[in-house]
């Protein structure tokens, strides 16, 4: 596949044109409304999206349901798309939005019936004994705590920085780092075993 | 480098290997008489590498396209052809698809050197309008669609000019006047056509 260069131009604000960015030609045929198109991008970055909500979510069904409404959502906004960014950085950022979200309406209703307190307790026992390899890592990031788990996830796996994950799931940032300093001991009590 | 937080803050440097050789150093001296840190410091460690080894893309166990296509609704284009100016420029086809059939035909029997002229105006007059929307929408089309198109305009306007040419050289020939107007109406129906792109 071949990337063409666009007239997308980056408004600054001033009137004036940057220089045009190079886009991939799916992305503006999709974004001019060519389903297969979408269909192209959906193919190349499904996985690395999958990857985001198996980890933030931690369950297989709704990782796939959150992947869906992921593409779903890129296709209604795709003509908000400027270009300013990768089209995978735009995507992925549009996930963990609309992933953090799903997860904190999730969280909610979970806390409803069942104590904070207890979750973490059901988390200790139910983590895996005897894990060593990168499989049993994403095993024992699934049953970490949602806060430490959504920290850690976005921190050490996606690159984020304390202060965006601050802004995107609303704690502090001194929390932030807080949760991912438990995170981190969590995992290597239980990999280490 | 004293305070556990300084430490904490400068573990993200420590495992990019940035730290510069003094806070290096301070940082070691710390570690050395603080348990706590050096076990988040290895901790640290020991985790980042098992996790920099994590696959960043995981297929999903089925084809969730199949679930996703139809959910896919008709997105509002941002730019569609005011409609208005493809329904004007069709009324200005139509009249004079029909004012050329009707001049040809007489022209058969009575030249009008006038009347030839005043029809390829208005040829000339629809054909620049909707060049017009056409260029105000080609931005919203697809970098091959556009090609495709403009490379096709680009061999109907040498037609045209080929046959204007023609023309030029032989004003008296009535069948050469019916292929310049043949070749307006393709150029006048393609840019319709081309047009509409932009709000399919």
């Amino acid at each position: 596949m071949t990337a063409a260069t666009l007239a997308l131009h980056h408004d600054t604000g001033t009137g004036e044109a940057t220089a045009p960015r190079t886009v991939d030609p799916d992305v503006s045929t999709a974004a001019a409304g060519d389903d297969r198109a979408f269909e192209r991008l959906y193919r190349l970055h499904v996985g690395r999206i999958h990857a985001l909500a198996l980890r933030l979510a931690a369950d297989s069904d709704d990782a796939e349901r959150l992947t869906q409404d992921v593409f779903v959502r890129a296709w209604e906004r795709l003509g908000s798309f400027r270009g300013d960014s990768a089209f995978g950085t735009w995507l992925h950022r549009l996930a963990v939005n609309l992933i953090l979200s799903d997860r904190r309406s999730a969280w909610r209703r979970t806390r409803r019936v069942v104590p904070k307190a207890d979750l973490e307790e059901e988390m200790a026992a139910s983590l895996p004994v005897n894990v060593g390899d990168r499989l049993d890592l994403d095993a024992a990031i699934a049953m970490l705590p949602p806060g430490a788990r959504t920290v850690f996830v976005l921190h050490d796996v996606e690159g984020y920085e304390h202060a965006e994950i601050a802004g995107l799931t609303g704690v502090a940032v001194g929390t932030s780092k807080a949760q991912l300093f438990r995170a981190r001991r969590l995992l290597r009590e239980v990999l280490d075993r | 480098m004293n305070d556990c937080r300084d430490v904490r803050e400068a573990i993200p440097s420590l495992l990019a290997g940035n730290l510069g050789p003094e806070t290096r150093a301070q940082l070691d001296a710390h570690l050395a008489r603080c348990q706590a840190c050096r076990d988040d410091v290895e901790t640290a460690i020991w985790v980042g590498e098992r996790t920099r080894a994590l696959p960043r893309a995981i297929a999903p166990a089925r084809d969730l396209w199949t679930g996703i296509a139809p959910r896919l609704g008709r997105r509002t284009r941002r730019f569609a052809a005011p409609w208005w100016g493809l329904a004007a420029a069709a009324i200005v086809l139509m009249a004079l698809s029909s004012a050329a059939t009707v001049a040809l035909v007489r022209r058969t029997v009575q030249p009008d050197p006038g009347g030839f002229a005043q029809l390829e105006l208005g040829f000339q007059n629809a054909a620049r309008e909707l060049g017009e929307v056409y260029r105000e929408s080609r931005g919203t089309l697809a970098p091959g669609t556009r090609a495709v198109l403009e490379r096709n305009l680009e061999v109907i306007e040498r037609a045209l000019a080929e046959a204007r040419a023609a023309l030029d050289a032989d004003p008296s020939n009535r069948a050469l006047e019916a292929v310049v107007v043949a070749a307006y109406k393709r150029k006048i129906a393609f840019l319709e056509r081309a047009s509409a792109f932009g709000e399919s």
